[in-house]
């Protein structure tokens, strides 16, 4: 069985393009949820959580947890470096949902080689852990998105959806490649940003995920 | 799975680079075990080609017949054995026969019967060991090759063309006994038969020597292991070639498997046996953060089984190398400790090679020069063996500075030895290998 890879050739390999090399990031299921890995000690440089024991660099300012580099400063691919302190929001007793969808509308530039999947319902992940990871995923690498997806415009690491003590929800962009957008406009490489019910976030080519209340 | 493969490289590419440097480590499984008992496929033709010419008369010829008979006695009922001397011309002394008491015993009345004399045409044997073994297509085909003179019965080329039809049929260790021989004609056979070529001094060592080509080619346990080599369309193997435990260029040797794939024959392995080899890719450079798949490596072989011999193919995911750009410099300009480590090496050999031919054709400042480079680099990455066998034929003033003296008091043979073994390499040691390891 061949796979299809983000250049758009007949792979007969599974994880790197067998044409180009590569990765292929296809094969598995378009969504599908993993367990999350448990956040370990902070970074030192920016103070974000390590997302795992065995991770190198920190997922915002990459700072290296083994000490050798010293962190190099904050991706700023769209121009902007802070990111700002989440605005406080009030809380919110509901727990919330996030629904994911393929949309095929989104895609501005359609190719025929990597067509959206088909067929796929909404697929809804309730906001139950601290942290959710949203991403493609790599097993390569070792990533496994809380919310994996099989859209090749996202990062592997793409953005967090953080929970906060509150209750209420952030949107936390980690940089990503393509970036993110809130209810259509793009937010700050790398910021924070409080999410409301209704809210819409959209990222690589056709990924679209809501923010609805629990029914 | 009989083969384990580990892969060490710094992944990380400055933005414009275009070529993957790696080693890997190749190890067969020491379960792999030697051939298995009745094995349809056939099991070792152990084939002896040795030198009948005048100047191995007396002594010489006596302790290669003694040493043929024991090697030969000792063989597993199940192996097969021949013998050729050559002259000016071949002569087959013992047919291809299985190694049962009764051959043996026959064989030993034939091996008895050697006498020297006449010329030396090294082709000759070569091409009639090679007519043996090809009757035997489904055997590990081992030969051991001894001389103790120079190829003087026959054109220059003649070795290299009948060399050429040997590639791929059979094995060759090979053995000069004394100093008169040239340790390039005989280096040259052994390389390309992928064996390896060592001095006897005198004819008390070649019993010892013959018995241990006997156990190593009875341990062999997987043949024709081919490393096999996928690239991405428009990448190239800028070279491969094996670095541990001695130095051999392979790029040349590749067989085309397909656009993107090529072959590497290494021969036969035996169970345990491990090799480093190192690779250089050009793949297209990419833009910052772009990560691509640079080469997929896997281990073709055959193994006996009851059927006969099945080819394998081992998949090492984990030895997959990748390119992956990015601006970062303290990523990029980090070199792979394993990668460092033979690319000096290599640099040692060539030293090494450089001054012993410079130091023959008379150019004392020349030999006096690398050989000085080599004993600096030798003493730098702390290799005593190659120290030693350096300071045979340089008297050593400052190591750490390579300042040498050629020595007029060398022995012949311990030259000699230095130019056979100046390729032999040794590993980077586990502690200076974890010392900073990027790891990638």
């Amino acid at each position: 069985m061949t796979v299809r890879c983000p250049a758009g050739h007949e792979s007969i390999e599974h994880d790197y393009c067998s044409v180009c090399g590569i990765a292929v990031g296809g094969g598995a299921p378009a969504l599908l949820i993993a367990p999350g890995s448990p956040s370990l000690t902070a970074c030192p440089a920016c103070g974000e959580a390590r997302s795992g024991v065995d991770t190198r660099f920190c997922e915002v300012c990459r700072y290296d947890f083994t000490g050798k580099v010293p962190p190099a400063p904050l991706p700023n691919a769209r121009g902007l470096v802070a990111a700002p302190a989440p605005a406080p929001v009030p809380p919110r007793p509901r727990a919330l949902v996030l629904v994911v969808q393929v949309d095929p509308t989104l895609d501005v530039e359609p190719d025929p080689g990597t067509p959206p999947p088909e067929g796929l319902g909404d697929v809804r992940v309730p906001v139950t852990r601290p942290e959710l990871l949203v991403g493609r995923k790599d097993d390569v690498r070792d990533v496994h998105p809380d919310i994996a997806l099989a859209d090749p415009g996202s990062s592997r690491r793409h953005a967090k959806f953080v929970a906060m003590p509150d209750g209420s929800l952030v949107l936390h962009d980690l940089a990503s490649t393509n970036g993110t957008k809130l209810n259509g406009v793009d937010v700050v490489a790398g910021s924070r940003t409080a999410l409301h019910i209704g809210d819409e976030v959209t990222l690589g080519r056709w990924t679209r995920i809501k923010v609805e209340g629990a029914s | 799975m009989s083969f384990k493969v580990e892969a060490f490289q710094n992944r990380f590419l400055p933005l414009g680079q275009a070529r993957v440097d790696a080693i890997l480590q190749v190890t067969a499984a020491a379960d792999a075990g030697p051939v298995a008992v009745g094995a349809a496929g056939g099991p070792l033709v152990l084939g002896f080609i040795v030198d009948k010419s005048g100047s191995m008369n007396g002594e010489r010829i006596e302790s290669v017949k003694r040493a043929v008979w024991q090697a030969v006695s000792l063989l597993d009922e199940r192996s097969w054995f021949f013998v050729v001397a050559f002259d000016a011309t071949a002569h087959l002394i013992v047919r291809e026969s299985q190694a049962t008491a009764a051959n043996k015993h026959a064989a030993a009345a034939a091996i008895g019967s050697i006498g020297a004399g006449g010329g030396t045409a090294m082709s000759t044997g070569l091409e009639l060991a090679r007519q043996l073994f090809t009757r035997a297509p489904d055997a590990i085909r081992q030969a051991v090759f001894l001389t103790d003179g120079k190829n003087e019965s026959e054109a220059p080329g003649a070795v290299r063309s009948e060399l050429q039809h040997c590639e791929g049929t059979f094995q060759c260790d090979c053995w000069g006994v004394g100093t008169d021989w040239q340790v390039g004609e005989v280096q040259e056979i052994a390389r390309e038969l992928l064996g390896k070529a060592s001095l006897i001094p005198g004819p008390e060592g070649i019993e010892s020597a013959f018995r241990g080509a006997m156990a190593k080619a009875s341990s062999k346990a997987l043949k024709d292991v081919r490393l096999r080599i996928w690239t991405p369309v428009g990448a190239e193997a800028v070279f491969v070639k094996q670095v541990n435990p001695t130095i051999e260029e392979l790029t040349a040797k590749a067989k085309v498997i397909s656009p993107q794939v090529r072959e590497y024959m290494t021969g036969a392995w035996a169970a345990g046996e491990s090799r480093d080899f190192q690779l250089a890719i050009k793949v297209k450079p990419g833009a910052a953060d772009e990560e691509v798949l640079a080469a997929r490596p896997s281990l073709v072989y055959l193994q006996a089984s009851a059927t006969g011999w099945t080819e394998h193919e081992d998949k090492a995911p984990e030895a997959r190398l990748f390119a992956n750009w990015t601006g970062d410099d303290s990523l990029s300009s980090r070199i792979d400790h394993h990668v460092a480590h033979y690319t000096g090496q290599e640099e040692l050999a060539s030293a090494i090679q450089g001054g012993m031919e410079a130091r023959e054709r008379g150019q004392e400042a020349a030999a006096t020069q690398l050989l000085g480079k080599a004993v600096k680099m030798a003493h730098a990455s702390n290799n005593l063996e190659m120290t030693q066998r350096l300071s045979k034929v340089v008297d050593v003033l400052d190591a750490s500075n390579g300042t040498v003296r050629l020595r007029k008091d060398a022995k012949k043979a311990e030259a000699m030895n230095l130019q056979l073994e100046s390729r032999t390499t040794m590993r980077l040691r586990r502690v200076e290998a974890q010392k900073g390891d990027p790891k990638t």
